[in-house]
């Protein structure tokens, strides 16, 4: 009985790993360029999640199109914080940094307080009780969904850095702000970019969410804590590992809610992150000394 | 008796309690470059270790006192001693995990803590129980506390520990080759710490009468107390006073205007506000006044 049951939990486990992996990839992608922890990020998933509720309640537009409306604005508000929040503070002391991108979170967090009030809400798709059947495997359309759209989304992001000129200034950002700014890197402007990306990535996490969890002014908080454990499991600032990081994250709390408690939950995932903190906090993947930079 | 109200003595008190939390935090952030933003968990430590002394286990909150100081200051020491290996932002991180694992400790422990329903404390008036019928005498003890946790600040600024203090804040292996023992230094700094917060978080709870688990444990008491100190001024004695003094009556009258949300919105801006344009917050602001002058 509890063999059968293995691969099911297993595949679920994957599946919310996958959304955890895009949420941590605009996590660690504005760290490595920026090299500051953006406390903030929760929230742009949520307001993506409020983006997309409003979307399917209004215009009925489903969940998963909403996603092109909704990260080329997030991508845009990305830019516009940037410029007002982030820019200013990045050679400040970082409890100024912390600090910083902590009011944002509180701002945005109680404009949606106001505008939407405390409830939660939840969008009910056609779809939103079907799953597929495979052999033993019974998948949630939209779990699989979102694993589907978090998998293509951070493919293209691969590709982004990869292929285009940006792209790889972002990484050689990453790599060494100082020797990529002698090169003739517009740090300003990749550092725009960057900001904008990661919060966009936020937002198609937000997005596939919707369908599956509730909408409320405080989700993204839950979720933040999330996105800080697999990046630091990954490596800061490291894209593979942010990847990475998110299924294993995804895979131990889905085994810990089914066989221990769901309480354990999110304490196996805290315990996680200090272990890692404490014995290799360069994480899985990040080259060591990394958990230094941006700290100087 | 009635010359000042009992609104403007409540004021008063909570200004003053959370001077004193904002200050022990203030001597490891602002000091040290120690962020911590767990601290509501030496907080809710505190208040729980009297709210169950004398509602669970029928003792003198005094006792109860004792314990919380001592079982804050035995995690304080354990949790941050491996976490000092950590810098900036990833120590602020990892500190950010301990009350969130204690809020689920005490939702879980009815016994210790009676779960999630919280202890509501039962009213014995009398000093052996800090229960009072007059708000008076909590008055008195909040300047006490207030007074002796800038004392302390005082002490550490001009004396040798703010310098060690400072020194490995502003950079950690300069100090080392003066043989500054960092370690020791950031300890000492988060054992008296983590004792002020405790005893702060008793007093709020003998005081509020009511604790649950979201309430002490909640990252937005860990970011309050914070906030207190980087708008009054990072780093200086007085800072968390001024903080203090400023906010939390803007605070009790923001939240009788508008409630919730915009309140906190309002929070928000302003410490973005201070964050971006007054980083050295009200002293510095008093201080290039002066200069100027």
């Amino acid at each position: 009985m509890i063999m059968a049951i293995i691969p099911q939990v297993l595949v679920s486990g994957l599946l919310i790993g996958g959304v955890y992996a895009l949420l941590a990839v605009g996590l660690t992608l504005i760290f490595g360029v920026l090299r500051v922890v953006n406390f903030a990020q929760g929230e742009f998933i949520m307001l993506a999640m409020f983006a997309s509720f409003w979307l399917f309640t209004l215009f009925g537009i489903d969940p998963y199109l909403s996603i092109f409306i909704i990260a080329p604005m997030i991508f845009l508000l990305g830019l516009v914080a940037e410029r007002i929040v982030i820019n200013p503070i990045l050679n400040a002391p970082h409890a100024m940094q912390i600090f910083a991108t902590f009011a944002l979170s509180l701002i945005l967090q109680n404009i949606a307080l106001v505008l939407w009030g405390p409830d939660f809400r939840s969008v009910n798709t056609s779809y939103s009780t079907q799953s597929l059947t495979f052999g033993i495997l019974s998948l949630p359309i939209t779990s699989l969904m979102a694993f589907v759209s978090a998998a293509v989304m951070g493919s293209l992001l691969i590709a982004f850095l990869n292929l285009t000129r940006d792209g790889r200034a972002l990484r050689a950002l990453v790599q060494n702000r100082y020797a990529a700014s002698l090169m003739g890197i517009n740090v300003v402007r990749l550092n725009r970019i960057a900001f904008g990306v990661g919060v966009a990535c936020a937002a198609i996490a937000g997005c596939v969410l919707t369908p599956i969890y509730y909408t409320f002014p405080t989700a993204g908080v839950d979720l933040i804590i999330i996105g800080f454990v697999v990046v630091v499991l990954g490596g800061m600032g490291n894209i593979a590992g942010a990847m990475i990081g998110g299924l294993i994250i995804g895979i131990v709390q889905t085994f810990t809610g089914f066989f221990i408690s769901v309480e354990m939950k999110d304490v196996v995932a805290l315990i996680i992150f200090i272990l890692i903190l404490l014995i290799r906090p360069h994480g899985l993947l990040g080259t060591k000394g990394a958990e230094e930079l941006g700290t100087k | 008796m009635s010359l000042i109200s009992d609104y403007t003595i409540n004021l008063m008190i909570m200004t003053l309690i959370w001077t004193g939390l904002s200050g022990a935090w203030n001597i490891m952030a602002g000091y040290g470059g120690l962020v911590s933003l767990g601290h509501a968990a030496f907080f809710g430590i505190g208040a729980y270790s009297v709210a169950s002394a004398t509602s669970l286990f029928g003792v003198s909150p005094w006792m109860g006192l004792l314990v919380g100081i001592t079982v804050a200051l035995l995690l304080g020491v354990t949790i941050s001693w491996p976490c000092f290996r950590l810098r900036g932002a990833f120590f602020s991180l990892a500190t950010m995990v301990f009350p969130i694992v204690l809020e689920i400790v005490a939702n879980n422990w009815p016994e210790l803590t009676r779960g999630s329903s919280g202890i509501a404390i039962s009213f014995k008036a009398g000093l052996e129980n800090f229960a009072f019928h007059s708000k008076l005498p909590y008055l008195v003890a909040a300047v006490l506390y207030a007074g002796m946790v800038i004392g302390f600040t005082v002490w550490i600024d001009r004396g040798r520990l703010g310098l060690q203090l400072m020194a490995i804040r502003d950079d950690q292996a300069s100090a080392e080759s003066l043989g500054i023992r960092p370690l020791r230094v950031k300890l000492l700094a988060t054992a008296i710490s983590a004792v002020f917060t405790a005893i702060g978080g008793a007093f709020y709870a003998q005081y509020i009468f009511f604790i649950d688990p979201p309430s002490v444990f909640s990252i937005n008491v860990s970011v309050q107390i914070a906030l207190l100190a980087i708008i009054g001024g990072l780093g200086t004695p007085f800072g968390p006073f001024l903080g203090s003094l400023v906010m939390t009556p803007l605070d009790g009258m923001l939240s009788a205007l508008f409630g919730g949300g915009l309140r906190l919105l309002v929070y928000g801006l302003l410490l973005l506000a201070v964050v971006l344009l007054a980083p050295r917050g009200i002293v510095g602001a008093l201080q290039a006044r002066l200069r100027r002058k």
